[in-house]
């Protein structure tokens, strides 16, 4: 491999260009300084045309499918993870073991999975990997912040060094840069404030007829049915909400108003919805900010003073050769999973041989995710599913509560794309079934095989009855929970993540809580629970007690990677401080959800994009003055 | 959003007299056995050129064909297609099978041709002996279900329509035959045809990632399910 004579040289090198890297890079870029960004993914492209047409041609529609590397190779098996230069997971490498998608077959899993449970949340490698986020643009509550002052009976978490009040003006910007959809007044619940006079950037995106449904069940909830929750308040208090999301409601920085592809998620074919693209677009144009991609950090190196002196990278652009980056400040922001990742691969010849920040010995745990609970069945009356965007509302008002003490909070997102993902790929699925007379999806019991108007009668009537609802479950931050590396390598000879992950009591507890409540709001709202079976080698399965009963739950990804270099107010315990800065390396900052110290239940990224702005602030301020 | 299912064009091309030799190749296959016609047609189809009469019959034949089986209007399934002199009374060398921009019918004609021939000319005879009879859809439908070769290739023909995918009828008839827990196996036939399926739109909404209606549109109930298909 060849290597280069001398290192670029610049003010700030950021290494990740997800929503973090690119925001941060754009801000020191609009300051005049020197930026250089290493993407470990391919270039972005000038149009999303090629992202399109393999989504288009893609069998299997998964969160991955628009993007590179294949998630297929020729003979249509998973792609081999030791052949890939920057490899990512995919949820098809979330089966069962043995066969096709065996979660814990390194040759199928880029992610090399110790269980005892898997990880089941993926990531991409364009632009960060953050195309296929939904959208959702929620702020913590305050709660979410103190959650060892609050409730010192969970010995796991611990507080944020900062609070609601600390980020609430960032929380502003960032909806400004994103370019958030949502109502001020509806926003207020469990806390949450805004400043005198705040407006998001867009109104609201309108409720779906789903979310009409099933805010119409939910005002008949009597204190009885719902003593089960342990909230504080009446049950009136929980009702459906508009989420916040970067989805433009009307035309909003050169980019158009949704029109309800219902595809945020993988791909959003008008870009109606922002992604990180967008700000690293912004980002170069300021002359000042210069994307390498396709090359990959693979050792950060410390020097005698223990200031980070420079980072060394393998790029595939062309023929595999090395380089290097010389900066004043470096800025680790790949993902959850990455960035603890290149921290432990870069041991400086044994004077970091725990990894690089790791004087803690907290880089790579407290691995957190939302464990999503997911249900459907079929309504009463027809909701007239697969319009609108995905999600357009939820319920978040059971966010927090005293019943945290004991278990997990979640919040109910109501799902738009009816069985889409449930039945393995619907339309397809269910279509099938009454083309050919099979009941993959449960809904053709009597096997029958129809043509013509008694089809079109048939499945206009099981797909407008369509109902999908998920439930997102705040995860303990745990120790054990954790990255470390492989023996395994990847195409460029870096060792690959190694997971060891699992459930704790209280995160099981909030599933279990999850359950009853899909089930009481499904009794509520008449709806017929075709919720599949856990199959018995279904990895994420766990068996609970409920009501006397055994009932086996499962869980599936959000996509949303914590934890693995939380903050905090000490050295000793914490890999960062609120400003991200490493407690080890004055000059070195990591960013992303990767620093969170408990996880709440709201998606993480507008929280990535406050801190992430926050910590470009700092950095302007203090370290490049 | 309606598009009448038939509209009487402003001029009818002249349709010159059915191609003889392909004409009577069609109508001899109907009357062989099935294998016989198989052996017989994968010869000729290749070794005989079809007039622009004969591939436009067919192709009227194709959009009745396929109306019938899915359940779908031939005006939606081909815009602008025109059944003359009426939809009760239609004459193959008349009928216009439509000109829509769009185009996936020509797509899927020659998908189907290019691997099942013998049993697709078959299917498409069946649409024109029923085309004029008293219900069309059902007489197709009674046809097609009489052996097991028509019967699961017009299942592919669905499932192509509704959703732009390819599920191979040998493949639809093994996963009846041996049921197994293992989906099914399809090929998404182009990015085009992705964005033409009918399935949700059947459901009064739209292939997921190809919505051509605007903002807020998910707030107010959908148009009538005629409006989307025709019926």
């Amino acid at each position: 491999m060849a290597a280069a004579e001398s290192c670029i040289e610049c003010d700030v090198a950021i290494v990740g260009a997800g929503f973090a890297g690119a925001l941060i890079a754009n801000e020191l870029g609009k300051a005049r300084k020197k930026v250089v960004v290493l993407e470990a993914g391919e270039r972005v492209p000038p149009n999303i045309n090629d992202y399109m047409k393999r989504f288009y041609m893609s069998p299997a529609k998964v969160p991955e499918s628009p993007y590179t590397p294949e998630v297929f190779d020729a003979a249509g098996s998973l792609t081999d993870p030791s052949k890939v230069n920057a490899g990512r997971p995919t949820v098809l490498s979330l089966l069962p073991k043995g066969g096709f998608g065996d979660w814990t077959d390194p040759k199928q899993s880029y992610l090399i999975q110790k269980g005892p449970r898997p990880f089941a949340s993926t990531y991409d490698r364009v632009a960060g990997g953050t195309q296929h986020w939904l959208g959702t643009c929620l702020r913590f509550v305050p709660a979410d912040f103190k959650m060892k002052t609050n409730y010192p009976s969970v010995p796991q978490f611990v507080d944020w060094p900062i609070g609601y009040d600390d980020v609430n003006s960032w929380y502003g910007k960032a909806e400004e840069e994103l370019g958030v959809s949502a109502d001020v007044e509806e926003q207020k619940y469990l806390g949450i404030q805004f400043p005198a006079n705040y407006r998001y950037p867009m109104p609201k995106i309108p409720s779906s007829l789903v979310d009409l449904a099933v805010a119409d069940a939910l005002k008949s909830l009597s204190a009885d049915e719902t003593k089960f929750l342990e909230m504080e308040t009446p049950p009136t208090q929980i009702r459906v909400r508009n989420i916040p999301a970067a989805r433009n409601s009307q035309p909003y920085k050169n980019r158009r108003a949704c029109a309800g592809n219902t595809n945020c998620i993988p791909i959003c074919p008008i870009q109606a919805k922002y992604d990180p693209t967008i700000t690293l677009n912004d980002a170069t144009s300021t002359g000042f900010v210069r994307i390498l991609d396709r090359t990959v950090a693979s050792d950060i190196v410390v020097g005698e003073n223990g200031r980070v002196s420079q980072v060394n990278f393998i790029s595939y652009a062309g023929p595999k050769t090395s380089g290097c980056v010389k900066a004043k400040i470096y800025v680790i922001a790949a993902n959850g999973i990455e960035t603890p990742r290149l921290l432990l691969m870069s041991k400086n010849g044994g004077r970091t041989a725990n990894g690089v920040a790791n004087g803690s010995d907290m880089v790579g745990r407290n691995l957190m995710d939302h464990p999503y609970y997911v249900a459907w069945g079929l309504t009463s009356t027809p909701v007239y599913p697969y319009r609108g965007p995905l999600i357009t509302s939820g319920i978040g008002d059971l966010c927090d509560g005293p019943f945290r003490a004991k278990r997990g909070a979640f919040r109910v997102d109501i799902g738009n794309e009816g069985w889409n993902f449930v039945v393995n790929g619907d339309p397809n699925v269910t279509t099938l079934d009454f083309v050919n007379g099979m009941n993959k999806s449960k809904v053709n019991a009597g096997q029958e095989a129809l043509f013509g108007k008694k089809l079109v009668d048939t499945l206009n009537d099981k797909f407008t009855h369509q109902f999908r609802v998920g439930f997102l479950v705040e995860q303990t931050p745990d120790l054990d929970n954790r990255v470390t590396l492989s023996e395994f390598r990847d195409g460029l000879g870096l060792p690959r993540p190694q997971i060891s992950y699992d459930l704790s009591h209280y995160t099981r507890q909030g599933i279990v809580a999850a359950h009853r409540m899909k089930n009481l709001l499904f009794r509520k709202m008449g709806v017929n629970d075709f919720t599949g079976k856990v199959a018995k080698d279904e990895p994420s399965r766990f068996d609970e007690l409920i009501d006397d009963a055994i009932v086996s739950l499962s869980y599936i990804g959000a996509g949303h990677i914590m934890g693995t270099c939380r903050m905090g107010a000490k050295k000793d315990n914490s890999v960062v401080n609120s400003f991200q800065q490493s407690w080890d390396h004055e000059n070195l900052y990591v960013a992303g959800s990767s620093t969170f110290p408990t996880g709440a239940t709201a998606n993480p990224t507008l929280t990535i994009a406050a801190l992430s702005l926050r910590t470009a602030d700092k950095i302007l301020r203090e370290d490049l003055r | 959003m309606t598009d009448l299912p038939y509209s009487k064009p402003s001029s009818v091309a002249p349709g010159d007299k059915e191609n003889e030799s392909a004409g009577g190749f069609t109508r001899r296959r109907v009357l062989a056995g099935a294998a016989a016609a198989t052996a017989a047609i994968s010869v000729g189809a290749v070794d005989s050129p079809a007039s622009a009469q004969t591939r436009r019959q067919d192709m009227v034949a194709f959009v009745l064909l396929s109306a019938a089986l899915t359940g779908i209007a031939e005006g939606k399934l081909a815009p602008n297609f025109h059944p003359l002199p009426s939809p009760t009374n239609i004459d193959l060398e008349q009928s216009d099978p439509g000109s829509d921009p769009v185009g996936v019918k020509q797509e899927y004609f020659d998908w189907v041709n290019k691997r099942h021939q013998a049993t697709f000319r078959r299917l498409l005879q069946f649409a024109k002996d029923s085309r004029n009879a008293a219900d069309r859809a059902q007489a197709i439908i009674d046809k097609v279900q009489a052996t097991p070769d028509t019967k699961y290739l017009a299942r592919s023909i669905v499932s192509m329509w509704y959703l732009g995918a390819w599920y191979d009828p040998d493949h639809l008839r093994a996963l009846v035959e041996h049921p197994s827990a293992a989906p099914a196996k399809f090929e998404v036939i182009s990015p085009k045809a992705y964005t033409q399926g009918w399935a949700l739109r059947v459901a009064q909404a739209h292939p997921m990632g190809f919505s051509e209606m605007q903002f807020g549109y998910w707030s107010r109930p959908p148009s009538a399910r005629v409006d989307f298909i025709g019926n």
